[in-house]
């Protein structure tokens, strides 16, 4: 039904109805936003990548074939343009905005407030903090948008057993994380 | 002290399950929306197909049939299939001479000329049609 949808809608933009798209940018701004979030780690960074993300799949939108979901060719994209980005980022120095991303995570104090759900979102983003930019887009892609392993493969360019690895290693490392932070809360309470 | 891993992965478990999207700012639809135009999008020159596969395929088998029957009832011979030919080329000429219309061409549509006009005729449509469907279709190919 969602495919349809998405179908219906893409048609109606190739046949020159523009106003058609906004359905495609409101169904999929959250997630496009989050994972470029998840990548980038700066929201204005993170807004710049959605918005041009957008704009290029309205340019190639003839050229889009079905053969894949929809949300898969426009992650793809995010992917690949977020990718891109970190890695232009990564040759230069590290802004003060990201500084600052990293500061709130690792302040090991503000997690000693019972898991509520914002310490929660706080201990996920400091577990996120510790993976690199490719391993936090395949936790946002599989746990959060629920994408199948075939379909991150196709985003990623990743082949599928080296998915399947890198998310057992990744929970491994997120696992050995979470054990170090919820061993100090404890120690902290005695 | 280590805590039981049972009691990590189902932490870990809940985080991951209970985790949200984070919301795209204030106006982003907006913003994108007043980006685009009409002339960006890759919209110009969709070429959709005069006649669609079904009916195509309609076609075919209805001259497939055609084809069968012409084989197996020949039109000089005197049989049913003569004569809704003779009686429309009949009201053919009927109407062509109450409009005074000067060109021959129904006198031709007779069985003989249904082997080497109109069933190539209609194969080449066919084959044009597609044909100018995939080009469109594909046009980055072909232009790179």
């Amino acid at each position: 039904m969602d495919q349809k949808d998405d179908r219906y809608y893409i048609n109606k933009v190739l046949e020159g109805d523009v106003q058609a798209f906004s359905y495609l940018v409101d169904k999929y701004k959250d997630m496009v936003f989050t994972l470029a979030f998840r990548i980038l780690k700066n929201r204005e960074n993170a807004e710049e990548i959605a918005q041009d993300a957008f704009l290029k799949v309205y340019q190639n939108l003839g050229k889009f074939r079905s053969k894949s979901k929809f949300s898969t060719w426009l992650y793809r994209i995010v992917y690949n343009t977020a990718i891109s980005k970190v890695r232009v980022k990564q040759k230069t120095t590290m802004s003060i905005e990201d500084e600052k991303f990293y500061e709130i995570g690792d302040d090991e104090h503000d997690v000693n407030k019972g898991f509520d759900i914002e310490n929660n979102k706080m201990i996920l983003q400091r577990l996120l903090n510790k993976l690199d930019e490719s391993d936090r887009a395949l936790i946002t892609l599989y746990y959060l948008d629920e994408c199948k392993i075939s379909e991150i493969s196709e985003i990623t360019g990743y082949n599928i057993s080296n998915i399947k690895v890198k998310l057992h290693r990744t929970r491994k490392k997120m696992q050995e994380e979470l054990q170090r932070i919820l061993k100090s809360e404890i120690v902290e309470i005695i | 002290m280590k805590l039981p891993d049972r009691n990590i992965t189902r932490k870990l478990d809940e985080l991951l399950k209970h985790q949200d999207y984070e919301k795209a700012p204030e106006g982003f639809s907006d913003k994108v929306m007043s980006g685009l135009h009409p002339d960006l999008a890759d919209v110009n020159f969709q070429y959709t197909p005069l006649i669609s596969k079904r009916i195509w395929i309609f076609l075919g088998v209805l001259l497939l049939i055609l084809f069968i029957l012409v084989s197996v009832f020949p039109s000089n011979s005197e049989t049913w299939f003569d004569i809704p030919l003779d009686y429309i080329s009949g009201l053919i000429e009927h109407t062509k001479s109450i409009f005074n219309i000067s060109f021959n061409l129904f006198d031709n549509l007779d069985t003989s000329s249904l082997f080497p006009v109109i069933i190539p005729s209609f194969v080449l449509l066919i084959i044009f049609d597609r044909l100018i469907h995939l080009v469109m279709k594909n046009k980055s190919f072909f232009i790179i």
